[in-house]
């Protein structure tokens, strides 16, 4: 079994509202009103003077342990991302930050294809790299990407993007956030739209697909999604999570949206980014039973079920 | 105590290609080279749209489907358990694409799929040691499929991979296969606490590791990279020392690999320095002639 021992997150200290955002982006006013009133994106966390190297090393700085002996139990860095390449080939990304933050023993590598729920089907490959390592062992899965362009902000009818990164501890020994399943899928019928208009877009069957995920995590645990105490979504919008919970259904009060207004859908970090903000919230109880859900846009759906 | 006997593990089945010819431009999103830029400039380099223009534009797609396809007339995809895809380069002209869900969907692959990246020419040597540590584990089922793959046609010039690069991809299948015959694949990863790995730390790993694999070097055929394959042939002068040919970027190691195995070597010893000082060694024993 898994354990997430540790998550943080980080959000950059720029914003950006969606109708200000408008025109840079390329999106008339009825369309950002769209945006904003139906699909509940309000304000987009814009990394403005950041690099993404700076994002990430926000993250690791919040996770990181201070003892030496504790780094030292991170074998494997998962750089995770939703864009297949988000630096050049020979780029000192991940490689910059190991040397400053003292963790060259790890292997690191990025991880990417399954675009925004790449960090949760990286839980697999820790858990294959996990299995022959001591039982001290971890894996750091690192998130956070930036929208090198403006129009990369914007999936088209679907969400803004916002600019984060998270950082997870994952491990073999814990005492919270226990992995109890992970499902994924990969939908043969959902969209690929590879170069026109550029940016692929979920399926018109993403809503019967995102259930069919979740009832697959839930029926691996012979649980009911009553059972959970909270969903922690991708903040891609509230519209297509308010249709999940009248077409599964479940009391929308399962769903944790807030930081679709407050952040707007931050690639492959929602998961965590969502966990950080409901335990400061105190939404989470120990003993809680809780689930992740992230979507890649070319039809990769995984779910999470963890107890907290 | 008595180690547990792991199961070996062997190439099923391998196929490989190059693509030297030149396909026509694809379609674009105009905003490509602003992208580009952005992603660029915190390195300092400047997007060169010559480059572009110049290129073979082989894409990932292209390139992945024609090796699958041969391994597929060969032998189901279907039963694939992990499908991992190690490249360096940039798939220029789709950058938003998913090569492997593609190529599940167009193969019909039902297993997790994903693609490595971000450690150059060490980059297969990670998602070898991912293939291996699933094969042994007793409920893996399926087998192991790692894609290299890389194309030269980038939005930048730099001096990161060769100018003469080769468009090419390479796949190998691997199983958990009991004790048949066929080419079996060990690997270990080495680090050295002081980061320093010089030529003598490195032929005392490969010595040791060597021993515990019962296998002389007079024995083996070592590929490696260029400083590495100078450094070990004057340490290991009983070695046949093959150097690796670095226009085939992520793929160059395994290339090598399979040349030597072709060429009727019984034992190769892939020796990879990563960038970031990890050693990693992999044995490729040839028990009766390699499916090509």
């Amino acid at each position: 079994m898994l354990y997430l021992n540790k998550i943080a997150s980080y959000l950059p200290p720029g914003r950006g509202q969606v109708m200000a955002m408008a025109e840079g982006l390329h999106l008339t006013p009825a369309t950002a009103t769209l945006y904003q009133k139906v699909y509940g994106l309000d304000t987009i966390a814009l990394a403005e003077t950041e690099t993404l190297g700076d994002l990430l090393d926000q993250a690791l700085t919040r996770i990181l342990p201070a003892e030496e002996s504790e780094r030292k139990r991170i074998r494997y860095i998962f750089h995770c991302h939703a864009a297949p390449c988000v630096c050049p080939a020979g780029a000192e990304l991940v490689s910059t930050l190991q040397r400053k933050h003292r963790l060259q023993h790890a292997v690191a590598v990025g991880l990417a294809q399954d675009q925004c729920a790449t960090p949760l089907t990286a839980l697999r490959l820790a858990e294959l790299l996990l299995h022959d390592e001591d039982d001290d062992a971890q894996v750091l899965l690192l998130t956070g990407e930036i929208s090198f362009q403006q129009r990369l902000r914007v999936i088209p009818n679907t969400t803004i993007i916002g600019d984060a990164s998270a950082a997870c501890l994952v491990g073999k020994r814990g005492d919270r956030n226990a992995v109890l399943t992970l499902a994924q899928r990969k939908f043969e019928h959902a969209a690929v739209q590879p170069t026109t208009p550029g940016i692929p877009v979920p399926a018109t069957s993403y809503g019967d697909d995102l259930i069919h995920v979740i009832r697959d995590a839930l029926e691996a645990v012979s649980m009911k999604i009553e059972d959970l105490a909270l969903v922690l979504v991708h903040n891609v919008n509230a519209i297509s999570w308010k249709f999940f919970a009248r077409n599964f259904p479940c009391s929308p009060d399962l769903l944790y949206l807030d930081n679709i207004a407050r952040a707007g859908h931050c690639f492959t970090s929602d998961p965590f980014i969502n966990y950080c903000d409901a335990v400061q919230a105190g939404k989470l109880q120990p003993g809680d039973h809780f689930m992740m859900v992230s979507v890649g846009t070319t039809s990769t759906f995984a779910a999470v079920v963890l107890r907290h | 105590m008595p180690m547990a006997r792991l199961p070996r593990i062997r190439i099923d089945a391998y196929r490989r290609h190059s693509f030297p010819e030149q396909r026509p431009v694809p379609t674009v999103m105009p905003w490509l080279d602003s992208y580009y830029q952005g992603m660029l400039t915190p390195y300092g380099i400047q997007t060169d749209p010559v480059q572009m223009a110049s290129g073979r534009n082989n894409s990932f797609l292209a390139m992945a489907s024609h090796v699958l396809k041969e391994l597929h007339e060969e032998c189901p995809l279907t039963d694939t358990g992990l499908f991992l895809m190690a490249h360096q380069t940039l798939d220029t002209f789709h950058p938003f694409q998913s090569t492997t869900t593609l190529l599940c969907r167009a193969f019909g692959i039902n297993a997790p799929a994903v693609a490595l990246t971000e450690q150059e020419r060490s980059t297969p040597c990670i998602g070898l040691t991912v293939l291996l540590a699933a094969l042994r584990q007793p409920g893996f089922e399926g087998a192991g499929l790692l894609l290299v793959l890389d194309q030269a046609t980038q939005p930048y010039r730099g001096d990161w991979h060769p100018r003469d690069s080769i468009d090419n991809a390479l796949v190998l299948r691997l199983k958990a296969a009991g004790d048949d015959a066929g080419t079996s694949l060990e690997g270990r990863r080495f680090w050295r606490e002081n980061g320093v790995a010089d030529a003598a730390w490195i032929t005392q790993c490969i010595y040791a590791w060597l021993d515990t694999a019962r296998v002389e070097m007079s024995a083996v055929d070592v590929v490696a990279d260029g400083a590495l394959a100078a450094s070990l042939s004057g340490a290991m002068p009983a070695a046949r020392v093959h150097e690796t040919d670095r226009r085939y970027m992520s793929s160059a190691d395994l290339v090598a690999v399979l040349d030597a195995l072709e060429a009727g070597a019984r034992n190769v010893l892939l020796t990879h320095l990563a960038r970031d000082g990890h050693l990693y060694l992999f044995l490729f024993r040839q028990e009766s002639q390699c499916s090509t």
